[in-house]
């Protein structure tokens, strides 16, 4: 096809683009959990177009979980997430007395300040690396089978910090920001953390970059595990941020293992667990709606997910066998216990 | 000072639409109006019905106070030196005869703004992000803070001239003025408006009926002598039409007025915050007529002010990209190619024309162009050519030439 | 000075009788209401529990409507929860006369969802699926919610519902209201037929369960009754099996052509699905698909070959022939091959193709009009024609269309009308001498960026209105019923009628009363 008669892409609009066309409350858990448009993308986007102020739109930026199902719909192709971040940002950093705000960990500055420590590279420049974020690092048994399904060191320096202040606003300091670059310059990486993934695509645009979960399903170990049976549960942030992408992923994924997804009719992860801010840093338990919702009229013989947060919520609301995407691939002892089960 | 979204200068029928358009997005608004309400205006009243409709749609059915006798007028009648006469009826049937004292105020009573009369406009100044506005109310100067102003204050706009000093000495200026008569025997008919193409009367000459007497009006460049055209006109209606008029009354009334922005694209649109409509930007239709093209450019500069807070873009930008349409339909209506080709007025010319015999025809073609070379000395010609080529070209008129 | 209009009345008129020929002296962009008795009316309904949001960001979400041309701020803001709450809100306003105005998607053209002034019911609040009953083929629903997610709620139960707008975020009870389209409305009708029963809270407060059979006469004013009844709560629908589709897609370089094979196939019942979609006026769309492989193998057998439409290579040849013998096109040429590489990948998305069949149409056709002709002015005017009037009224649509826009899209449908339904149809936007199918075509110009005043848009809207006027038609799918057109289109005395029903409901006139009357 000629250049002149492909469009340019357009670029990232704001919030004054926005038609009003209500695509995202459609998959806004905020609004499911809801049905206030105030509590939705739309909701912010047409109050800034009034001349609202952040501190006016406390409560749904507090109640927004970030999961980015609103940036794949817009058909204005504006960065809601972005306009959210940013809103955030703007409260962080201007907080007025009569807006409650919720409590961050008391280290979080004092870690951005220090930066993580130096140490000697874990890998050479070009290999794979992971970020694993806290909850895989808790989790030692299950990191040690993602780094043997993957064949990838861990990262040192994985930014849990910097993921902490993009979610809740708090301005990174660009040294800490400039050092953690550097570091992964070059590096091909697979980061657990959604929203540090999606940040990582325009910081470090051009390198390789994939969330756990769909770089766990790439392994045929973990495919041949995958069957008609399995409601697959996909992280929706790192979804989201690649959104073009993910879609022909995982519906290939989906004709080669017939799995079925926490996905809706329009292709948009439905998340599990839609925690807003307030409880967020603390990872406290969120309301169980999208969970039940997303195994409605569902009878799946196994739940796997690719976060740890949702293998949480999923053993909350149902009794099925609920495991880690990495855990498909390695434990002899389920394969065995699955294969029949799953023809 | 007083802190608003928006001040509009002038209470005319631009400020009614720009208000209502404001008002209904919510925007707090405040007309401010030199004179007392109702006040009186110098206009023919005789309104387009694309005015008639914007009024109804926006502003409701006109209460019978808002138009004089007769109520209506179902067209308009072109009479030429060669004694030939085309009467022409508008599309879509009889139109109204403004009062304009009483429709105006009627019209800005019903968008729902705020008004301030007997409060003059002295000055402004845009400081970026807001505008404050200087006037004065019996003397005493009152301010007003406002985020846009829009200027809807008639062809010599004080808004215009306080932001763009020299413009008014680079446009031509005509006098309009209109006498009226107690008549004693009038053929000319009382349904229609009647406009002369007789270079020897005038640049702009006219007569209707009003509320039992007749108008007689002349327009001419500004410097000649009212007294003696009107003599000179009420005297040709007495030999040519059996026009028979008892001397004028002493309410006779003129007013300046800009012929040649709508002629030439050459409109001004105002500056930063500072919107000019209406008339003050320079909107007549062809026949004098500036009332529908007030409405609409009014709305429309009350829809920029909105749409440029919603999407957060400047306003002369947003203002500019959408009186495009109207600037279209007004310059249209004295472009030759479309005048030849399509039907930009409100009443049929060209068909009105064909219904003349051949002979007649001629004449009429040959007296509008002697009429047209009155009009030599403002050196429009080739502006209107090249207007009129691009038109198709670029489907519309160059903002470039705007102010 | 200023007289007071009482909304419905019809004003006299000083000027004269033939000014505005034919068009009633009615104020069609109201002015805003004066606010009188607004704080009793506030104070009254906290009083009684119902959550009121005022202030300039809670109310100024619902400034304007889909079509963007009308703006309107509402005093307050409720967003309906129950039907209790509504009617304790619709009684308190019937009180202190506050008018009240109904919003589920806010997917109007003509600003009939937008509040002058008053309180503004937000009914998405109201959301959820109540029960589905898989053997019976019903849903109870409440009646904010959107076909969207309706539609979630039933593809898990494998069920659909017959037909919906095509567009996600229409509401159902707006639907109801006021009409709906759909590809397959030429068999299954318009999307107000599949409506079985409803619970309306009428303009006085009342909790009404209304069907056919219960409460006949509110069931048929408040079906296609532009929200003038009463405020649909709760509707229970008629479902079907969940099935994908096979599409065909046909073109055609004249319009006629392709409405009299649509025509054709509608009377014919040769596929389930029919539509007609251009992209300019000589590239026109018919597409037809079915629902099973019986269905599709008929048309195969007894159809196919009497469509006089090419298949998509063998129109790209012609065209290309075309445009090589008129070089100075190539303008046209150059759009209709942009428009190719940016549309029509949206209707063969891999993710929603399974076995050659399409998954989940609504979601395929909302998204791509979203994406391809949705803007801040859904400007949709729309007409609804007899069978035998239909080309007569798109052509000279088509003309206006032309007049006014650079580019713009037809799409054209027939709706099989229901012979038990004609007292729901009586002043609708089901053409009142329609026999069989009505036919509707929306007029969609293409925006593209470009920057309009309201009043191009409104001028070019009472273009095509004023067709429907000439041609005794009607007005469909996003409810361009507008308050200018009511009367010229069915006369005074229908309207008086129904303008009498109006007030003896409403006797303060206040639901959604700058609407239709």
């Amino acid at each position: 096809m000629p250049a002149f008669l492909a469009r340019m892409p357009a670029a990232a609009r704001d919030y004054s683009a926005c038609s009003g066309c209500s695509l995202c409350l459609l998959v806004c858990p905020m609004w499911r959990s809801r049905h206030d448009p105030g509590f939705s993308p739309e909701g912010l986007a047409k109050a800034l177009q009034c001349g609202a102020t952040a501190a006016a739109l406390a409560p749904p930026l507090d109640a927004c979980s970030l999961c980015g199902a609103c940036d794949a719909v817009c058909p204005e192709r504006i960065d809601l997430s972005g306009m959210i971040m940013d809103l955030r940002r703007r409260l962080a950093n201007s907080p007025l007395p009569d807006v409650p705000r919720p409590a961050l960990p008391d280290d979080l500055h004092s870690r951005l300040q220090q930066g993580a420590p130096a140490t000697a590279p874990v890998a050479p420049r070009s290999a794979p690396v992971l970020l694993p974020g806290p909850a895989l690092r808790a989790d030692a048994a299950l990191l040690a089978q993602v780094q043997a399904l993957l064949g990838i060191a861990v990262f040192d320096d994985d930014g849990d910090d910097i993921a902490l202040a993009i979610e809740v606003g708090v301005v990174i300091p660009p040294l800490r920001l400039q050092s953690f670059l550097d570091s992964l310059r070059g590096h091909s990486i697979v980061a657990a953390d959604g929203l540090l993934l999606r940040q990582l695509r325009r910081w470090l645009a051009g390198s390789q970059r994939m969330g756990l979960g769909a770089a766990l399903s790439t392994r045929a170990a973990v495919r041949s595990n995958l069957g008609a049976g399995d409601l697959y549960v996909i992280e929706p942030r790192a979804f989201h941020a690649d959104y073009e992408r993910m879609v022909g992923f995982y519906d290939r994924l989906q004709r080669e293992t017939g799995c079925s997804f926490n996905l809706d009719l329009q292709r948009i992860a439905i998340p599990a667990v839609a925690p807003g801010m307030a409880q967020n840093p603390g990872f406290a338990a969120g309301d169980e709606v999208q969970a039940k919702w997303i195994l409605q009229g569902r009878s799946p013989a196994r739940i796997v997910v690719e976060s740890l947060a949702d293998r949480a919520v999923f053993g909350r609301v149902c009794d099925l066998p609920v495991v880690h995407v990495a855990e498909l691939g390695v434990d002899p002892q389920m394969m065995k216990e699955f294969r029949h089960a799953f023809g | 000072m007083r802190s608003v979204d928006v001040v509009i200068v002038g209470a005319s029928l631009a400020a009614a639409a720009a208000a209502k358009r404001l008002v209904d997005a919510g925007l707090e608004t405040i007309v401010i109006e030199r004179k007392e309400l109702p006040r009186h205006k110098i206009c023919s009243g005789i309104l387009s019905p694309r005015g008639h409709r914007f009024l109804l749609e926006n502003f409701g059915p006109l209460p019978s106070e808002t138009v004089h006798q007769p109520t209506s007028c179902r067209g308009v009648t072109f009479h030429f030196p060669s004694m030939v006469s085309m009467p022409m009826d508008f599309f879509g049937g009889s139109t109204p005869h403004l009062h304009r004292k009483y429709s105006d105020h009627w019209a800005i009573q019903r968008s729902g703004a705020e008004v301030h009369d007997r409060t003059s406009f002295a000055g402004l100044e845009d400081k970026g992000d807001h505008v404050v506005v200087q006037a004065s109310r019996n003397g005493e100067p009152v301010e007003y803070r406002a985020r846009q102003v829009i200027g809807a204050d008639g062809p010599s706009s004080p808004v215009v001239r306080a932001v763009y000093p020299g413009y008014a000495k680079q446009i031509p200026w005509f006098f309009v003025g209109q006498k009226f008569h107690d008549i004693i025997d009038c053929p000319l008919s009382a349904d229609y408006f009647h406009f002369w193409f007789h270079p020897g009367l005038g640049h702009y000459t006219w007569s209707h009926a009003r509320d039992g007497r007749q108008i007689v009006g002349v327009g001419f460049k500004r410097g000649d002598n009212f007294a003696r055209k009107h003599e000179v006109v009420q005297r040709y209606l007495e030999e040519k039409h059996g026009v028979r008029l008892q001397p004028a009354a002493d309410d006779h009334e003129g007013c300046a007025e800009n012929f040649g922005p709508s002629l030439i694209n050459r409109y001004v649109f105002g500056k930063g915050n500072v919107l000019a409509t209406g008339q003050a930007a320079g909107f007549l239709n062809m026949i004098g007529e500036g009332m529908s093209c007030a409405l609409h450019s009014g709305a429309i500069s009350g829809e920029a002010v909105v749409e440029a807070r919603r999407r957060n873009r400047p306003v002369q930008e947003v203002y500019r990209r959408m009186i495009a349409s109207e600037v279209r339909r007004c310059t249209d209506q004295w472009n030759p190619l479309k005048i030849a080709f399509d039907k930009p007025h409100e009443a049929d010319f060209p068909a009105a024309l064909m219904q003349l015999g051949w002979r007649d025809r001629a004449k009429v073609l040959r007296d509008m162009w002697r009429f047209i070379v009155l009009f030599k000395e403002f050196n429009w010609g080739r502006q209107i050519v090249s207007g009129a080529l691009q038109r198709p070209v670029i489907g519309g008129y160059s903002m470039q030439r705007w102010l | 000075m200023i007289p007071r209009v009482e909304p419905g009345t019809v004003g006299p008129c000083p000027v004269a009788a033939d000014a505005l020929q034919g068009i009633k002296r009615q104020q069609t962009n109201p002015a805003r209401w004066n606010g009188a008795g607004w704080q009793a009316f506030a104070d009254a309904v906290r009083a009684a529990g119902v959550e009121l949001a005022e202030g300039a960001i809670a109310c100024g979400v619902y400034l304007t409507d889909a079509g963007g041309t009308a703006y309107g701020l509402p005093h307050g803001v409720v967003i309906a929860r129950s039907a209790a709450q509504i009617s304790v809100l619709l009684k308190a306003a019937q009180a202190h006369r506050v008018p009240l105005t109904v919003r589920g998607g806010g997917l109007t053209t003509e600003g009939e969802s937008v509040a002058f002034g008053g309180v503004l019911l937000d009914m998405t609040g109201m959301s959820r699926v109540l029960a589905i009953d898989a053997a019976a083929l019903t849903v109870r629903t409440e009646a904010g919610i959107y076909w969207h997610s309706l539609a979630e709620e039933l593809r898990r139960e494998n069920l659909d519902y017959l037909s919906a707008p095509l567009n996600l975020t229409s509401s159902v009870g707006g639907t109801l209201g006021v009409g709906g389209i759909d590809v397959n409305s030429a068999r299954l009708g318009c999307s107000a037929d599949q409506a079985l029963s409803l619970q309306v809270v009428t303009p006085t407060g009342d909790i009404v369960e209304c069907s056919d059979d219960e409460n006949a006469e509110l069931f048929q004013r408040v079906i296609l009754g532009y929200g003038q009844f009463g405020i649909i709560t709760e509707a229970t629908l008629r479902l079907r099996p969940y099935t994908p589709l096979s599409m065909h897609y046909y073109y055609y370089s004249s319009l006629r052509t392709a409405i009299e094979d649509l025509q054709m196939l509608d009377s014919n019942d040769a596929s389930d699905y029919s539509g007609i979609l251009t992209i300019m006026d000589c590239a026109v769309n018919l597409l037809v698909a079915f629902d099973s492989g019986e269905r599709e193998a008929a048309f195969r057998k007894n159809w196919a070959s009497r469509l006089r439409g090419f298949g998509e290579f063998g129109f790209a040849l012609s065209m290309a022939g075309h445009y090589a013998l008129r070089p100075w096109k190539f303008r046209e040429a150059l759009y209709l091959l942009q428009r190719k590489r940016e549309v029509f990948p949206e209707f063969r998305r891999t993710e929603y193709m399974r076995d050659g069949k399409m998954h989940d149409r609504s979601v395929v056709f909302s998204r791509a009009v979203w994406k391809h002709w949705g803007s801040r002015n859904m400007v949709i005017p729309d007409l609804a024609t007899p069978a035998d009037r239909f080309i007569e009224a798109v052509e000279r649509g088509n003309a206006v269309c032309r007049k006014y826009f650079r580019h713009y899209t037809l799409y054209c449908v027939g709706i099989r009308l229901r012979p038990d339904h004609g007292p729901h149809y009586e002043m609708s936007c089901i053409p009142p001498a329609a026999q069989g199918w009505a036919y509707g075509c929306e007029f969609e110009p293409m925006i593209e960026g470009g920057v309009y005043s309201r009043d191009h848009f409104q001028s070019f809207k009472n273009a095509i209105y004023d067709i429907g006027v000439d041609l005794g038609a009607s007005y469909y799918r996003f409810g361009g019923m507008m308050k200018g057109y009511i009367r010229r289109v069915f006369g005074d005395e229908l309207v008086d009628r129904h303008l009498a029903m109006k007030r003896r409901a409403d006797p303060a006139m206040i639901l959604n009363r700058d609407v239709i009357f």
